[in-house]
């Protein structure tokens, strides 16, 4: 390839990953310079794949349950709820209100800790050295000690059971979530001025890897990256599960599907689920928290396919469930937000600065986990 | 020269080096301390009181770590490089004086020296990213040879507004000078132009983007490790300290302050405030590492070329309107006041035409429906 | 002192919700448009399912995609699994201007396991189908790069995900035997 004035330029190969930075994970992106720029890109997955789905085959409903906290590692309990609500739509039954309301609440709470996550790794991402970081866990923190004492573990909660939820919350749940939320809402301000408006930040994010509306949905993608391109599809709104129909809320929407409407609508969103978190305790009934199916693990849908979607941090995450009648499913497939949003990758760094390239991965906010299952 | 010569020189840069290299390590310390206190965290505690002797270890780490040599890499290119950034930093200060009378030595072209001395450590850090034969290292430094060329040019004329108002390039003339008023005041826009571009000469946050760890993984420096690596934090944190030193000797008035009048007190004092301003200055280098997000390569040039490089012209040109036509000390700080405004107002102006305040919208879902 | 943990009332009674019907409007819809195709129809509970014949599953996605009053733009999920002796991909469409949701599945015999790729109607079938391809084995006919996306490239002539592939079989890993997966009993045997 010649270049402007006749000199003999290569393009260079550049492999990002496994074992870089900035990949989130144990991602490789094979990059095509043309010095700083990228002219191609392709993503290498598949690096943390450990056959979740065929191993779901062989285990029963109650032990799948800890595979799904291993796909997501940030949002396990949205993970777990989806699963449990496939298994509960083929059985045709339904979690106790009470139940249902502890859910959404952990699901809520879950996601704002993974956008925390996201704000602290994006801020790395982008150059503030660890200070985004270290407030983005801040946050988290608060919110792995409400895990911690709802479910006993901070991180692989196996709390979701199918019919209901493994446990009565403790007696101060309630006073104790909202005294987390009061912190979490000053946190996310601090955040908010240390990042938002930040002149540099806008600068590197901002008509940085755009995604049209018509690709996003063309790419199957989903969540925030969905959203920030503008299209208002919400599953809680477009399928409401659990008691999504009883909240008001708002969906953030971007205008122009760059990097920086994808990190908007997360830093929204937090707030949003603050709300419906709000919402969800004053309306939060007493009563059971699990049908016997949950208390004595009997769980054994009859012969059938669903296919259920929530939406998790990341986007929407689904699961296509074929029972044959057993204790264990006959196929499970997961359909990882992760998984569909990062197709996309390829046509958004195409063409950008290779210092876009990690900006524009870190906005996607790809779990590895579920990306390769 | 006489043998009592030699010896002397040979005895002061032996104490200089040890001087600076305890100096680093004392940065590096304050620089995790504070750091820390930015992210709410308490930094190094286990190694002493208040984790003091953390940089010792680190160093004995250093020390003690094995030094690997890629198996592909240009070998003499490779180990020469650390040393070529090494050198010229240290060698930077051989004219600084840190009061008046204490000096390695002092050269009436001090400051010229020092621009041109730092500027060879770009041919180091060049060698080091083509030495290393790694593609981030290769990227890196062609980053850097970039980044530092660029920025020179600003840094230069920039302190060229100093050296016309003091006509002199003996930096105890220059703070001499200072007697009547800092040069802060007279020359503020020399003042930010030197600290911009001194923080993109020392390549430190924003302007970390030869090594910026989260795109080429360390740049240069990627493939280094132990000793050699240390050799090029060493220099980093040299270059660090001697653009705050710079700073405060060009703009902040250097070591003046009340002090005594004469004997190793006055020494002592003077000393003292060089060292609290040299501080304010770290911290703020520091305070930007934390909370500023890193630039673009391309913005970074843009900045250079299109931003610091004509406002330093400007700045020369009204400096030598201001000497020429002896104008009143204040017209100059208007002036300076009125580039520094025009072109904030100008930058602003651009990036609001090109595009505003990013735009959102949001749908409101009241109870499980879209309502708009 | 800590407050006393509420009382825990006994489980209620297990009450299976109302069995969820498809919407029929839609079953209707999908009737009409999928005429012409000798497709057989069914319910995933919430869902219709369209069974249409391989040879025209990238013309039923395309209609699926096309028609005014179907218009599923989105993929959600493009799932493969074995049956006795077929594999039966399922595409699960959703519109996101419409709103709905519908499910189009298609099987192919297993001596002969190719279906027609549909990454010429939605991108997004991309990488769905190169994980039904490797871990399968189900040619995904007209994909571009049919590459392995989540194996590695050594790992060929094995498809982990069919029910022949053992669960139990492990080979542990010595110097010698550097490519333990290579001693796995191959396909059939």
């Amino acid at each position: 390839m010649a270049g402007e004035r006749g000199v003999e330029t290569v393009d260079m190969l550049l492999n990002m990953g496994p074992q870089h930075p900035s990949t989130h994970g144990v991602f490789r992106m094979i990059l095509k310079v043309d010095g700083e720029r990228v002219e191609d890109a392709e993503a290498v997955v598949g690096y943390l794949h450990r056959g979740s789905e065929k191993l779901c085959e062989r285990e029963n409903y109650r032990q799948i349950i800890t595979l799904f906290d291993r796909l997501d590692y940030i949002s396990n309990f949205n993970n777990e709820l989806v699963f449990c609500l496939a298994a509960e739509k083929l059985m045709g039954i339904e979690a106790p209100e009470r139940a249902q309301y502890i859910r959404t609440i952990m699901c809520e709470l879950n996601r704002i800790s993974s956008h925390m996550m996201f704000y602290g790794a994006y801020g790395t991402d982008v150059g503030v050295f660890a200070t985004a970081f270290m407030y983005g866990f801040r946050e988290r923190e608060v919110i792995q000690q409400v895990f911690e004492a709802v479910s006993g573990a901070r991180m692989m909660h196996s709390y979701i059971r199918v019919g209901g939820v493994a446990q009565e919350v403790p007696a101060d749940f309630v006073p104790r979530v909202r005294a987390v939320l009061s912190g979490l809402k000053r946190g996310i301000e601090e955040c908010d001025r240390l990042l938002t408006r930040n002149e540099i930040f806008l600068g590197r994010t901002r008509g940085i890897g755009v995604l049209s509306a018509q690709d996003a949905i063309d790419y199957g993608c989903s969540g925030p990256v969905l959203r920030a391109s503008g299209v208002p599809l919400d599953v809680r709104a477009a399928e409401p599960y659990l008691v999504y129909d009883r909240f008001t809320f708002d969906i953030p929407l971007g205008k122009s599907g760059d990097c920086w409407d994808r990190y908007w609508v997360r830093m929204e969103e937090m707030r949003q689920s603050i709300s419906i978190i709000e919402q969800a305790l004053t309306q939060m009934p007493e009563g059971a928290i699990q049908t016997p199916v949950a208390k004595f693990g009997f769980v054994k849908p009859p012969k059938g396919d669903a296919y259920v979607r929530a939406e998790n941090p990341r986007g929407d995450f689904g699961v296509y469930l074929v029972s044959e009648g057993k204790e264990t499913p006959y196929r499970v497939k997961i359909r990882a937000p992760s998984f569909c949003n990062l197709m996309a990758l390829r046509q958004m760094v195409r063409g950008s600065y290779l210092a876009d390239a990690v900006v524009i991965l870190g906005s996607l906010d790809i779990v590895l986990g579920e990306v390769d299952r | 020269m006489s043998w009592t010569d030699l010896g002397w020189i040979v005895l002061s840069v032996a104490i200089f080096i040890g001087f600076i290299t305890v100096v680093v390590l004392a940065l590096t310390y304050a620089e995790r301390k504070l750091i820390a206190r930015v992210q709410q965290r308490i930094g190094p505690m286990r190694t002493g009181p208040f984790g003091l002797l953390q940089p010792v270890a680190d160093a004995i780490k250093l020390l003690a770590k094995e030094d690997l040599t890629p198996g592909r890499s240009d070998k003499a290119t490779f180990w020469i490089a650390p040393v070529v950034v090494f050198v010229p930093a240290f060698v930077a200060w051989v004219t600084i004086p840190f009061t008046r009378d204490i000096a390695i030595r002092n050269l009436e072209f001090g400051i010229l020296f020092i621009m041109a001395v730092s500027g060879v450590s770009v041919a180091g850090v060049l060698m080091a990213g083509f030495g290393s034969f790694n593609k981030y290292a290769a990227l890196g430094g062609l980053r850097a040879a970039a980044q530092l060329m660029s920025y020179e040019l600003p840094l230069v004329v920039g302190v060229l507004g100093v050296v016309m108002i003091a006509g002199s390039m003996d930096l105890r003339v220059i703070v001499a000078e200072q007697d009547a008023v800092w040069y802060i005041a007279l020359q503020p826009v020399a003042f930010l132009l030197f600290i911009i571009a001194g923080l993109a000469e020392v390549m430190r946050p924003p302007f970390d983007i030869p090594v910026a760890e989260s795109e080429v993984a360390g740049g240069p420096f990627i493939e280094y490790s132990g000793m050699h690596w240390s050799m090029f934090s060493l220099a980093e944190y040299a270059n660090t300290f001697a653009v705050a030193v710079l700073a405060a000797l060009l703009f902040l008035g250097g070591w003046r302050g009340p002090a005594p009048e004469s004997g190793w007190a006055q020494d002592m004092v003077q000393a003292l405030w060089l060292l609290v301003k040299v501080s304010g200055m770290l911290a703020a280098m520091f305070w930007l590492r934390t909370t500023i997000p890193r630039l673009r390569i391309d913005q970074l040039m843009a900045v250079a070329w299109k931003g610091l490089l004509p406002v330093a012209f400007l700045n020369v040109l009204l400096t030598a309107f201001y000497l020429y036509y002896g104008w009143p000390a204040w017209t100059i700080t208007a002036m300076s006041c009125g580039v520094m405004g025009g072109a904030v107002a100008l930058y602003y102006r651009r990036r609001s035409a090109r595009r505003g305040m990013p735009e959102t919208a949001r749908v409101r879902v009241e109870r499980g429906r879209v309502v708009g | 002192m800590p407050e006393p943990r509420p009382v825990r009332r006994g489980p209620e009674k297990a009450e299976p919700v109302a069995p969820v019907r498809p919407d029929a409007k839609m079953e209707a819809l999908l009737k009409e448009a999928f005429a012409g195709f000798g497709a057989a129809f069914g319910y995933a509970v919430d869902e219709v399912t369209v069974t249409a014949p391989r040879e025209r599953i990238v013309e039923a996605c395309r209609l699926a995609k096309d028609d005014p009053r179907l218009r599923f733009d989105y993929l959600r999920c493009l799932a493969v699994t074995e049956y006795g002796d077929y594999f039966q991909a399922a595409y699960l469409l959703f519109s996101t201007a419409l709103g709905h949701k519908a499910m189009l599945k298609t099987n192919a015999p297993k001596d002969d396991a190719v279906i027609p790729s549909v990454m010429g109607v939605w991108r997004g079938a991309d990488w769905h189908e190169r994980e039904g391809a490797e871990l399968f084995g189900v040619t995904f006919a007209g994909h571009p790069d049919l590459k392995h996306l989540l194996l590695f490239d050594e790992f060929s002539g094995k498809y982990p995900m069919r029910k022949d592939f053992p669960f139990e079989e492990t080979v542990d890993w010595t110097p010698e035997n550097d490519r333990p997966w290579s001693r796995l009993p191959q396909e059939g045997s």
